[in-house]
């Protein structure tokens, strides 16, 4: 037995190790959880509920054509990461317009669900005004520093810059 | 031929239901026709902001079972993403054979229309703007007081603003300001005399909402709810005024039909109806076509078989958003969500006399973060943790321009659908410049700054202010309408509608419509009246 042709008398199919041990053998159902892990992660700056991962699952699958976007393996270990591509200069790439869709998306599907709304709506006490300001100089210094590692890498290296949509399994 | 009716009205829309009126009550038998959409689910009473902090289940209704807000993300407005107003907005476009190119087209085959969702803003045009319709200028006044008693207006005030809405003697007192725009609004009573020098005024928004209880309505309890859906009714919406209605004996209302064709047997007028698969004829005395701008058009232009198009004008208009730095730091406070104030300008162009532009200011409590974050020039992780704490200290600003300025062409293609397509006026931009610089101006002297990249200016036709594709004028041509709406052409079918207005101002005209129509109803009361007596 040196192929996997020849376990299919035994009713027996091999999938890749990537694929885990999930009845599903879907490669690319679960890319698309590892999309939607990756992308909410980093919006939410917390693990997603299983919920949010199933909805975002759910709209690529009903709305778009089904395919993973094909982040970069290093965005998937480091969701942070994905604040390279998520800046304006990155998003007016034409190619990108699937990208910028499915992140406009995973906010709008992050702040519905019902696990995730302080992320979204704060605590609803009172912010002092020295807090607010913190909070937004901090907001605006952590995007310029990500804007200018990523104008950088951009201008060094702009084919990584591209996310193209990986083959179907 | 006989008739079973003596009127039959498309549409339940508020054009619908104000010329419903006048006939109902004066006996005659009318049948009112729509698409009969309706509401799945009732609004939630929670208010918006304790809702989101205890609904584990919110997401069914900010995103919708089917996904709906996601399905809609590219369209122009929110209100288009809630998944309680689908139904408004459903298939309005397949079932009246309108399509569009490069411009926004919306309207509703729901009860009671796109009043259903509408932003509530209401005003009385002036006399000057009133000398272009072909009757005198008292005819609308009395119709405009009957209307604003019906509906329940709130915002009288004396202020700044009390002339230019025209309707504080019909109006009750203001819904109560949110903190953030009292600051704003304190600021200007301060610096009142530069601003008006300016030509910049402010005041309170007038807005068919109520601050007071209206029978069986209940006045605003600054739920926020308003762009959701309010469970008390406090929002005008014709459906209230179809119930009543349909007390009435003579008034009939079949729900579920879409008019594909208006026809004529003489002197009679009908319309051909599709409902439940099958085709039927209806006859009356008079037709009265409500169905909202553009299905109108599609039917006028067709029962007249014109070839050429017919122009539609729409307002054109822009969004913005104000920080207001005094405000910072406030908790997020529960308010109501429409039109809090507003405010009007006057833009010099080329163009000897100003133009006039208005705008209104809305609370942004109730408004999700996503709805900001694609205008946001910053990645979606941080631009979250800035509008969380931003969006407390600001309000959303929306600005428009007369009708004329977008030049949308109506056309009936070889399908027998309307098609449109259009464009601004070439002069949008650099009045929207200058608007934009006015009011950056102005506002700065009140403590708010424009946030910069935030003026935006939406599609052609987004603003929903569809109409004049058939004015009305003292001597009608074909695709125009007489001083009764009377289309030039048939005999006894009347536009009742935005259509016949003979122009788009720049303020809201939901509530001229609403006056038109009913004017148009009395005086077909008289007609048919008349010729009652006459045939006795």
């Amino acid at each position: 037995m040196s192929r996997c042709y020849d376990l299919r008398p035994y009713r027996l199919a091999l999938h890749a190790l990537t694929c885990g041990s999930a009845v599903s053998k879907s490669r690319t159902r679960r890319a698309l959880i590892e999309e939607a892990n990756t992308i909410l992660k980093f919006i939410l700056k917390a693990p997603p509920s299983s919920s949010s991962l199933k909805l975002y699952v759910r709209a690529i699958q009903s709305l778009r054509d089904y395919k993973p976007i094909g982040l970069p393996a290093i965005t998937i270990r480091w969701p942070l990461l994905i604040a390279l591509f998520d800046t304006a200069q990155i998003r007016r790439l034409v190619e990108n317009n699937e990208f910028c869709w499915r992140m406009q998306a995973a906010v709008r599907i992050a702040e519905a669900s019902g696990s995730h709304q302080k992320r979204f709506l704060g605590t609803p006490t009172k912010y002092r005004f020295f807090r607010s300001c913190l909070g937004i100089l901090l907001a605006l210094s952590l995007d310029s520093v990500w804007q200018l590692i990523s104008s950088i890498l951009f201008y060094l290296y702009p084919k990584y810059f591209s996310l193209n949509k990986t083959s179907d399994e | 031929m006989s008739s079973d009716f003596d009127v039959i009205i498309i549409g339940s829309g508020p054009a619908g239901v104000s010329a419903a009126f006048p006939l109902v009550e004066a006996g005659l038998r009318v049948l009112m026709v729509d698409g009969g959409e309706r509401q799945a689910s009732e609004a939630f009473s929670e208010p918006y902001l304790l809702k989101r902090q205890r609904d584990s289940e919110q997401t069914d209704w900010m995103l919708g079972a089917g996904l709906h807000s996601l399905r809609n993300m590219a369209a122009s407005s929110p209100k288009l993403r809630i998944p309680a107003h689908a139904y408004v907005f459903k298939d309005f476009e397949r079932l009246n054979k309108i399509t569009s190119e490069s411009i926004v087209s919306i309207g509703s085959i729901a009860q009671g229309g796109l009043s259903n969702v509408w932003g509530c803003g209401v005003a009385c045009l002036s006399a000057s703007q009133l000398a272009e319709f072909p009757f005198r200028c008292s005819e609308m006044t009395q119709s405009y007081a009957k209307i604003a008693e019906r509906m329940g207006i709130s915002g009288s005030i004396n202020d700044d603003l009390s002339d230019y809405f025209g309707l504080d003697d019909w109006a009750d007192e203001p819904i109560e300001i949110d903190s953030i725009q009292r600051i704003v609004l304190e600021r200007y009573k301060k610096q009142r005399l530069k601003n008006v020098n300016w030509n910049f005024k402010l005041g309170r928004a007038r807005v068919a909402a109520l601050s007071k209880d209206r029978s069986g309505r209940k006045a605003c309890n600054l739920s926020g709810n308003c762009l959701w859906g309010c469970s008390r009714h406090s929002l005008y919406s014709a459906t209230q005024d179809l119930a009543s209605l349909r007390r009435f004996p003579l008034f009939t209302y079949r729900a579920g039909c879409i008019v594909d064709e208006l026809t004529q047997s003489g002197s009679l007028p009908g319309i051909k109806i599709a409902s439940n698969n099958k085709k039927e004829t209806i006859y009356a005395s008079k037709v009265l076509v409500g169905a909202g701008t553009l299905a109108t058009t599609r039917l006028a232009m067709r029962v007249l078989k014109i070839s050429e198009s017919l122009s539609v004008q729409s307002s054109p208009v822009a969004a913005f958003m104000l920080w207001i730095p005094s405000a910072m730091g406030k908790r997020p406070e529960s308010a109501f969500a429409l039109g809090q104030l507003a405010f009007t300008t006057n833009l010099l162009a080329q163009e000897v006399t100003p133009i006039p532009s208005v705008g209104s200011l809305f609370n942004c409590s109730s408004i999700p973060i996503s709805e900001f974050t694609p205008y946001l020039p910053m990645n979606s992780r941080y631009g979250i943790d800035l509008l969380k704490i931003l969006l407390r200290s600001c309000v959303v600003g929306n600005f428009y321009l007369p009708g004329r300025y977008t030049q949308i062409e109506a056309k009936l293609n070889s399908r027998e659908e309307l098609n449109l397509s259009g464009q601004f006026h070439e002069e949008v931009n650099n009045l929207m410049a200058k608007g934009k610089k006015q009011l950056c101006k102005a506002f700065r002297t009140l403590g708010a700054f424009m946030l910069p990249g935030s003026f935006n200016l939406a599609k052609p036709g987004a603003d929903l202010h569809y109409g004049a594709s058939l004015p009305m004028r003292l001597s009608p041509v074909l695709g125009e309408t007489d001083a009764n709406g009377s289309l030039f052409g048939m005999q006894n079918i009347h536009i009742i509608d935005g259509a016949s207005l003979p122009s788009i101002t720049e303020k809201p005209h939901t509530l001229t419509i609403m006056a038109n129509a009913d004017r148009i109803g009395q005086s077909i009361v008289q007609e048919l009246q008349k010729s009652i007596h006459v045939e006795g």
